[in-house]
């Protein structure tokens, strides 16, 4: 399981939710001087992701079609994080990539911690509400229609960003004002998250990986196995919409440093600006590490020792 | 000294998408292999770059400071930089390149002749690997000595100048006439460290199918006994 590798004729399917409410604009991060914004950073994670699918599809001077993927914005209601491709038009093959950038920018010093990114996609926007539960509708539906057409490839991976708790899932936002989340079965944005788990491929089912983000330096929870060290609803309701990380892709968690054991969830809460990163890293790389150019002999140039 | 060599794409890929490069130069006994990291960015250039930038500045001493390996890789990577300036690509594959890099292994050696014997003297970075036979048998191998060391992670030269961390493995072995070298990418390294271990002698295999070795590999690929990946080999009979 977890195992097959990535072709023309089997693509992945990433899709990547970001939060774009309000709240977003909270001040995250600051480096060499300057300080950057959830939503900054968050666009700053997705438009790295979308680089990196890039330099992964690259074969010779072609960008191969091995990816499929959506970028999907959630605020009041959900949109196209990317201003050059509509909501409908997803999932888009990684070839139209380099069609639709919005900017580029010139190479940056090496040692800055949080470069400009090479090329840009996504606009940084914070402003209205938390539409997350339309945006998993969304990833439900996009994903639909795509396993038919793709049984034999890596199973979809779903990758949320956000800050915040739903707000269009009435039912929750009822119960948390009275600051219980009841039986979260009975939640719409834990039914639409299982049901999007029980989808699948032949090499295994949908994958929901979920990033919280806090501009409060709190404790930072990194794939927990459990929620006996969780004391916020909304995070153990997180915790339970994320997926179980499957034990093939250990090896790869533990190259980002991530300490993971049976039973742990795909699911960072209050993550810093860099946990985030190497968190999108993981999760998209668990499919993306997985491009074969037909030689089924994959390598990897290793990072510094 | 004779000397035969053998470099072929994954199946069904062209030539040119062959991301091996073998390189030698039988006056100077110095002879050179590298396999380029498929995930990064034109790596068939970047080692076609390493191995002649070794036949053209071969490395003397044994052991290398870091800052003579520095400059003698600053050189390459100035070389691939003009390569890719004049490459016919988009603005976007260019970026790439400069950005991501390219990586490749590599495994470069030299026979030394002395007073009463022959040496060889071999550096190497990655899973690119050299075997020396003698009386029948592997006598020598080199950096890889098991099969499960041949996995997915290598380490290698990368066209990023930050990104050269990793140090050269040197070793050095005495040469007899009658031995054979042979030096190959993974591909190969590991199929004939594993006939190896299974008596298989591959090293006779190569001499009864060195002038039909393409049809070799396919039944070796066919059979499943070898990953289907570039396969290159250096085969030298002293």
């Amino acid at each position: 399981m977890y195992d097959v590798k990535i072709s023309r004729k089997n693509p992945a399917l990433i899709i990547l939710l970001i939060d774009q409410s309000h709240s977003m604009n909270e001040q995250f991060f600051s480096a060499g001087g300057k300080t950057f914004t959830i939503a900054q950073i968050a666009k700053y994670v997705a438009d790295r992701f979308l680089y990196e699918i890039l330099s992964r599809c690259l074969k010779g001077n072609d960008i191969y079609d091995y990816v499929d993927t959506a970028i999907i914005g959630y605020g009041t209601s959900i949109k196209s994080a990317l201003p050059k491709v509509g909501l409908d038009e997803f999932p888009i093959p990684s070839s139209y990539l380099p069609k639709i950038f919005i900017r580029r920018n010139e190479k940056n010093s090496s040692d800055e911690e949080f470069p400009l990114p090479r090329y840009e996609w996504v606009e940084s926007v914070a402003n209205g509400y938390t539409s997350m539960l339309s945006a998993f509708n969304k990833a439900k539906q996009i994903i639909e229609e795509w396993i038919p057409d793709h049984r034999d490839s890596f199973p979809p991976i779903v990758l949320n960003i956000t800050d915040g708790m739903p707000t269009d899932d009435i039912e929750l936002v009822e119960r948390m004002q009275n600051n219980t989340l009841g039986e979260m079965e009975t939640l719409n944005i834990f039914t639409t998250a299982k049901k999007i788990q029980e989808m699948r491929t032949d090499n295994g089912n949908v994958l929901i990986c979920n990033a919280h983000v806090s501009p409060e330096k709190i404790t930072q929870i990194e794939f927990p196995n459990n929620v006996d060290n969780i004391e916020n609803p909304f995070a153990e309701l997180m915790f339970v919409m994320s997926s179980v990380v499957p034990k093939e892709l250990f090896e790869l968690g533990r190259e980002y440093r991530f300490n993971l054991s049976e039973g742990s969830r795909f699911f960072v809460f209050n993550a810093e600006a860099k946990t985030l990163l190497n968190f999108i890293n993981f999760g998209s790389g668990a499919s993306l590490k997985k491009v074969d150019d037909q030689s089924g002999n994959e390598k990897l140039g290793l990072p510094e020792k | 000294m004779r000397v035969h060599h053998f470099t072929t794409p994954k199946s069904d890929e062209s030539k040119e998408s062959n991301q091996d490069f073998i390189g030698y130069d039988i006056k100077r006994k110095i002879f050179a292999i590298a396999d380029g990291v498929t995930t990064s960015v034109f790596p068939e250039i970047w080692a076609k770059i390493i191995v002649n930038q070794f036949l053209e500045n071969t490395f003397r001493d044994k052991d290398l400071s870091n800052e003579f390996l520095k400059n003698w890789l600053f050189i390459a990577i100035e070389k691939f930089s003009e390569s890719i300036s004049k490459l016919d690509i988009d603005q976007f594959m260019r970026d790439l390149a400069v950005d991501k890099g390219a990586a490749t292994t590599f495994l470069g050696c030299q026979i030394l002749d002395q007073k009463k014997t022959k040496k060889i003297r071999i550096w190497a970075i990655g899973d690119s690997n050299i075997f020396h036979i003698n009386n029948n048998k592997i006598q020598n191998l080199f950096p890889v000595a098991k099969i499960e060391e041949f996995s997915n992670m290598t380490e290698a030269f990368s066209s990023l100048p930050e990104q050269n961390r990793s140090n050269l493995s040197v070793s050095e072995w005495e040469i007899h006439e009658g031995d054979t070298i042979v030096i190959a990418t993974d591909a190969f390294s590991k199929w004939f460290l594993w006939a190896s271990i299974n008596g298989q002698k591959p090293w006779n295999k190569i001499r009864k199918n060195l002038f039909r070795m393409e049809s070799f590999i396919k039944k070796l690929r066919f059979n499943k006994k070898i990953n289907d990946d570039d396969t290159s080999f250096i085969y030298i009979k002293f």
